[in-house]
């Protein structure tokens, strides 16, 4: 008993170091903009009733569009656009 | 386009006949009418203009809409799957070579490149004062940078705490990536109508194993803005003060820009109207739309004598 006490210690120190030497990676928190330029960021991004349309798993290739439609049997859907429709205003 | 994104695709009944009934696809048609390559010529198969298409994989055309709201969307997607449907079998689902994706003349970003989001958004309280088409004004739009390695890797120290951006790379920000498209479609800034575009980068103390970058600058733009005769109305005199701040973290071990949030807003007249305008660059990440071009690129048959995208 006494013994898998002592294992069970001189494992915990071991993880312990372990732990200690681990980069900062897992830990890394993400860079701030200032308050001004974050408050300009959130007014900028788009709102979730502003993007429904990105549950649709768009392709924005022809050909790969093709490909899947073949391979499923489904039809294709087209939306084309002078200026592509995914991006413009 | 905003309009239609926001309105034709916010029906629930659309989205879900879009995620499991057909392969949706979307495309610039103003590119791929020009398109020699397999691409091209599938297009061409069933589509010529700006509108939705319904075609089975074989380049059976089944249905054209040329603007719908959700409703009747809805109905047309129906009675395009019901055409489907009575198609033989050697139409829905044809023999395609796989290997005709790769034939594909459509531009792809620089090998060992950096792709970013950016996107742009006329501010509160100024979005009705200032845009032709006032619903679009109040949506955001979307645009990608493409960076080859030579131009990202300019954004990162090289051992000074302070440093100026390579004023060439700055200067690809500003001409392509602050013009407004939303609601319209517009050429890049001529390169006389950047009155300034400074970008400084301030080390940040450390985090161990990377790079973190402060990035401030002021970009002005300043000039007549006359687009070609396809591209919508001459805004005559525009005025651009953006203020610019961003962060951005580099990984030695990834070799690797992790993380990048950069932000330019400011004030914008057009016409002789105020407005404020925003705009935010972002890693870009898988979706669908994050894998088209720029709008810069590839747009030589509407703005003739083109600047050249790649920063030199």
């Amino acid at each position: 008993m006494k013994a898998r006490l002592v294992q069970a210690g001189l494992f915990l120190a071991v993880c312990t170091v372990a732990a200690a030497g681990e980069p900062a990676r897992t830990a890394r928190k993400p860079l701030e903009l200032s308050a001004e330029f974050a408050a300009a960021r959130d007014e900028i991004a788009p709102r979730a009733a502003e993007e429904l349309w990105k549950k649709i798993p768009w392709k924005t290739s022809l050909l790969e569009a093709r490909q899947v439609a073949a391979r499923e049997g489904k039809p294709i859907f087209l939306w084309s656009m002078d200026g592509h429709p995914l991006c413009l205003g | 386009m905003a309009v239609d994104r926001v309105s034709a695709f916010n029906d629930p009944e659309v989205i879900r006949l879009l995620q499991t009934e057909f392969v949706p696809a979307a495309v610039d048609g103003g590119l791929m009418r020009r398109r020699k390559d397999p691409e091209g010529d599938f297009y061409r198969r069933f589509a010529d203009t700006q509108a939705r298409y319904a075609a089975a994989a074989d380049g059976t055309s089944l249905a054209v809409k040329t603007w719908a709201p959700s409703p009747h969307l809805n109905k047309w997607m129906k009675e395009a799957l019901a055409r489907f449907a009575a198609l033989p079998n050697s139409s829905r689902k044809p023999a395609v070579d796989p290997a005709e994706v790769g034939k594909s003349t459509r531009p792809v970003p620089p090998a060992g490149g950096l792709v970013l989001t950016v996107t742009s958004r006329l501010l509160k309280g100024h979005e009705v004062a200032s845009a032709a088409n006032q619903e679009c004004a109040r949506l955001p739009a979307y645009d990608r940078v493409w960076l080859t390695r030579a131009e990202w890797q300019r954004l990162l120290p090289r051992g000074e705490k302070s440093f100026e951006v390579d004023a060439s790379l700055v200067r690809k920000l500003v001409r392509f990536h602050t013009i407004d498209i939303i609601g319209r479609t517009r050429p890049p800034w001529p390169d006389a109508s950047v009155k300034s575009c400074s970008l400084t980068g301030e080390t940040l103390p450390g985090t161990a194993g990377a790079t973190d970058v402060r990035l401030r600058g002021t970009w002005a733009v300043e000039g007549a803005s006359k687009p070609g005769p396809t591209l919508g109305p001459d805004d005559g005199r525009v005025k651009l003060d953006l203020a610019v701040e961003g962060v951005l973290r580099y990984e030695a071990a990834a070799q690797q820009i992790t993380q990048l949030d950069l932000v330019a807003h400011g004030p914008y007249v057009k016409a002789g109207r105020p407005a404020r305008i925003g705009f935010h660059f972002r890693l870009a990440g898988s979706e669908g739309a994050d894998g088209v071009p720029p709008w810069a690129v590839d747009r030589h048959h509407l703005y003739g004598d083109y600047p050249t995208y790649y920063a030199k």
